[in-house]
């Protein structure tokens, strides 16, 4: 990779994290989101951020990395925070101008921001110490009882793994396309409907490279006989290790603990 | 007037696992009306070294400077007028197009400098005629259904309308047709000699750079090995074999007649000269 996105990439590695099955750890991931979004109180969020903190540790990615994935959130985050400072009513503690700042307000504020860095630093976890075909497989394989009943299971891992795949393609397609009408003079400051013509610029080749990129991947999946999940094999298939049940059972624990000590 | 890099590194990815060493230690200056040809094995920074001279990127080290200006320190509509001043054509271009009519599509640039009207038409005009785009023909039609030679000239002359000093070209020969080719370097040849242009062009295929280019600086792994002109490139041809880059078939013979003729000159360029020197080297037996 030559860029400097580091969203959604996958950083080879042999730490521990890397090591477990998919599915593990999918369901480490997804639970301790949901963990992360149900907690009330000072305790469940010290007890998550432990949990997370042992693991984002063990898969020995550089924080750095997290931290360069998840700087264009910030404003998010931040607007949600100031959103729950300044709106949520509650015992007053200081006033300026209009805007009056409550306790409550600074605490769901707090809580918040706390909720969203979480689960972006979950998710990045998650792809940077999962490869997009096992990541695929493992949602396949989770998702394969429910082809019972009509779900495809195997197309939507499929989606998900040329969504994934092609995210730094078209990061790296779009800086080439800005740097080309950049050097056109093209201005992204100034009038709004200026910069409105100057993103047509870039958005139509875009979309129009997307769109032949797409036909060329059918294509060429096309003429190696891919027919769809029935009948696939792997060339290397996932298989469960005692290590992998003894993380499901810990976040089990620990979400189980949560929630019957209602923190 | 000139662009000169002086002591110019770059790095992609910087601080990351990932990071990439694309240039060290380039030391070069584009003369204005200079045809400089640029060669180099893929991965070898030809690339970047296009981006950082006019400033669409910026060095990590060193720095470069075009007309004595800086432009990683300036900024504004200062740095559109500077990058105006050379025209950056990027590899396979016909794919930044996205106006409905060629006219719209050449006119982007202009039109971000502020032309309007009568000017505008005349600089179209202008850049489609240079690249032998007749403007009646062409201006109003969809640039989706032109060829891909076509496509090729209409989004260089989008660059050419800016009226650029120098002009710089990222394998502007690529995918076309010999046919193409041709006539694309002999517009770049026109735009030099009748427009007093710069022209720097990267291409892998040496045929196109020791044919047009006056210098050529070979690199490799992101450092100039050599820099001069075609004739002294072609006396080392041999060494540029093992980089990968092929020699023009006709050069290559003379290298192999050299075994035999150990006085014949391997610098000859074009297939006239080449073959005047072999007759040269058979009368003196």
């Amino acid at each position: 990779m030559m860029n400097s996105f580091t969203f959604g990439q996958y950083i080879p590695g042999e730490s521990f994290v890397h090591s477990l099955d998919p599915r593990a750890k999918l369901y480490l991931v997804v639970v301790t989101m949901a963990a992360v979004l149900g907690v009330k109180t000072l305790t469940g969020v010290i007890v998550t951020a432990l949990f997370t903190g042992i693991f984002i540790l063990s898969a020995r990615v550089p924080l750095m990395i997290y931290w360069r994935g998840m700087r264009p959130l910030i404003i998010v985050v931040a607007i949600t925070a100031a959103f729950q400072v300044f709106l949520i009513p509650g015992e007053v503690v200081f006033r300026w101008w209009i805007f009056s700042v409550s306790d409550t307000g600074i605490q769901m504020g707090a809580l918040m921001t706390y909720r969203l860095v979480m689960v972006f630093i979950l998710a990045e976890m998650l792809t940077f110490t999962t490869s997009p075909l096992q990541l695929a497989d493992g949602l396949e394989r989770t998702l394969r009882p429910l082809s019972k009943i009509g779900v495809p299971a195997h197309e939507l891992s499929m989606i998900m793994t040329i969504a994934l795949r092609f995210i730094p393609v078209f990061f790296e397609e779009g800086e080439k396309i800005i740097m080309a009408q950049i050097s056109r003079g093209a201005d992204f400051r100034g009038g709004w409907i200026k910069s409105l013509r100057n993103l047509v610029s870039i958005i139509v080749p875009l979309f129009m490279r997307a769109l032949g990129r797409a036909d060329e991947l059918a294509l060429a999946m096309e003429s190696r006989c891919y027919t769809g999940g029935e009948g696939r094999t792997r060339l290397h298939e996932i298989a469960m290790s005692p290590a992998d049940y003894a993380v499901i059972a810990v976040t089990t624990g620990m979400v189980l603990a949560i929630i019957l000590s209602g923190v | 007037m000139s662009i000169r890099l002086s002591k110019v590194g770059f790095q992609y990815a910087r601080g990351l696992p990932w990071e990439n060493t694309a240039l060290k230690n380039i030391d070069l200056e584009i003369k204005s009306n200079e045809m400089l040809g640029i060669i180099g094995p893929t991965g070898s920074g030809k690339t970047t070294l296009l981006q950082l001279m006019n400033g669409i990127r910026h060095p990590s080290e060193g720095r470069v400077l075009i007309n004595n200006q800086d432009p990683a320190k300036t900024k504004g509509r200062e740095i559109t007028r500077l990058r105006q001043k050379v025209g950056l054509v990027f590899q396979s271009p016909e794919d930044q197009l996205f106006a409905n009519s060629v006219f719209d599509d050449i006119a982007f640039g202009p039109r971000n400098l502020g032309f309007t009207g009568p000017d505008l038409e005349e600089r179209v005009r202008w850049a489609m005629e240079a690249l032998d785009l007749s403007f009646e023909d062409f201006s109003q039609r969809r640039p989706q259904n032109l060829s891909g030679g076509q496509k090729r000239r209409v989004a260089i002359a989008g660059i050419l309308a800016l009226k650029p000093e120098y002009l710089i070209l990222d394998e502007p020969t690529a995918g076309l047709d010999p046919e193409g080719r041709k006539g694309l370097l002999a517009l770049l040849r026109k735009l030099r000699e009748e427009q007093g242009m710069g022209v720097v062009m990267v291409s892998h295929r040496l045929q196109d750079i020791i044919s047009n280019c006056d210098r050529i600086v070979v690199l490799v792994g992101g450092e100039i090995l050599k820099v001069g002109t075609p004739r002294e490139i072609l006396q080392d041809g041999e060494e540029l074999g093992v980089l990968g880059l092929a020699l023009p078939t006709v050069n290559k013979v003379l290298h192999e007649l050299k075994q035999v003729y150990p006085h014949l000159d391997v610098t000859p360029v074009g297939v006239a000269a080449i073959a005047e020197e072999i007759d040269q080297a058979l009368r003196n037996q």
